[in-house]
């Protein structure tokens, strides 16, 4: 969906007023948001589901996402975003992973997205704003790391509960 | 910039210029330094020193904060690491060109292993700090390297949900395997 002027004086108007984008001078706003695409969901629409190839990272401008993502080997978390500004999809700009969280509309949703083939176009030209987004990619995943490094300590460093886990399951089965 | 040069640590002298571009040679080899052109891999050469351990020297301690990235230049180091029950198990032998504590430059925390140096070696050290200085003025060397170690951390974090995903996926083929590791470490107690 292409956007008039007006659509990107509103949505940098919306961003402006963010966490993540408050620092940004207005013309790297400006330049991001022409980078992004228009996006609107329906209540209940998915984003994405799981296992489908991640091609982009989306800014929430108004409404709420609910993302499911399982933990292994029986978690699950769901989290909720209604916050202008928010990030979703983040690792998608990093490599065309598969998803492994499902994202869909809990009211009708607006956001903006930011397709990777964009954002590594904004990169290579040295933006700033591509540079702020690798900073928040690169926090995001690192936190992401230290949760699957203590499921694993969990699981091998206690073979013994583990041991009882497994054996609780083949009883089941 | 953040450096002129790059210093021996023992010395306080500059590395001639023969050593900048076998530094440069080494780093051009580095997945780490990949997308990098070769002007961005002369900034970050010149943004390390360069530091002579004898055999023994310990580079850094498991447990001590990681607080830089080390580039083998020469020799030959191991990273070791403590059992729970104290047993020193050797995880890895390093040579040049191999990069260990790449993690430092993004994240902070305690150091998983040692790294020792069993020969004498010179390794180039990247600081936290003088990578966080370049982040801070916006070196596309330096965003390029983090963008690359977010796909790295991104793999691993993937390749570990799929680890633990798969024991309990199958618990009956995993039973034997656990039993054995509790026995050995049953045993080991035992001993100790």
């Amino acid at each position: 969906m292409s956007m008039s002027r007006e659509d990107v004086e509103h949505y940098c108007s919306v961003l402006e007023a963010t966490p993540v984008f408050e620092e940004f001078a207005a013309s790297e706003l400006e330049e991001l948001v022409e980078a992004c695409e228009r996006k609107r969901l329906a209540s209940r629409e998915a984003l994405w589901a799981v296992g489908s190839a991640g091609k982009a990272a989306y800014i929430l401008i108004d409404g709420r996402i609910e993302e499911t993502r399982r933990l292994p080997p029986d978690g699950q978390r769901v989290d909720q975003v209604n916050q202008p500004g928010s990030l979703l999809g983040l690792a998608s700009l990093v490599k065309k992973w598969d998803r492994e969280t499902a994202a869909s509309a809990l009211e009708q949703t607006e956001l903006l997205c930011l397709p990777r083939q964009s954002f590594e176009e904004l990169f290579e030209r040295g933006h700033s704003a591509a540079y702020r987004l690798v900073d928040e990619i690169a926090g995001q995943l690192v936190e992401e790391m230290r949760d699957a490094n203590r499921r694993l300590h969990e699981v091998f460093g206690s073979p013994a509960e583990t041991l009882r886990t497994l054996r609780r399951r083949v009883r089941k089965a | 910039m953040v450096d002129d040069g790059l210093h021996n640590e023992d010395t306080e002298a500059p590395v001639g210029l023969e050593q900048v571009t076998t530094a440069q040679s080494i780093f051009s080899d580095i997945k780490l330094f990949e997308g990098l052109s070769n002007e961005e891999v002369r900034e970050m050469v010149r943004a390390c020193e360069l530091v002579s351990f004898e055999p023994g020297d310990t580079l850094f301690e498991q447990g001590d904060e990681a607080d830089a990235l080390f580039i083998v230049g020469q020799g030959e180091l191991e990273v070791v690491a403590q059992s729970t029950l104290g047993e020193k198990v050797v995880l890895a032998v390093l040579g040049a060109g191999t990069v260990v504590g790449e993690m430092s430059l993004i994240q902070g925390g305690p150091r998983s292993a040692t790294v020792e140096s069993v020969s004498e070696s010179e390794v180039f050290r990247l600081d936290h700090d003088t990578f966080e200085e370049m982040r801070k003025q916006q070196s596309p060397a330096a965003y390029k390297i983090i963008l690359g170690l977010a796909a790295t951390v991104g793999e691993r974090r993937r390749e570990t949900d799929a680890r633990i995903q798969e024991v309990f996926s199958d618990p009956a083929s995993h039973i034997d395997s656990f039993e054995s590791q509790l026995h050995e470490m049953l045993g080991r107690m035992r001993k100790s």
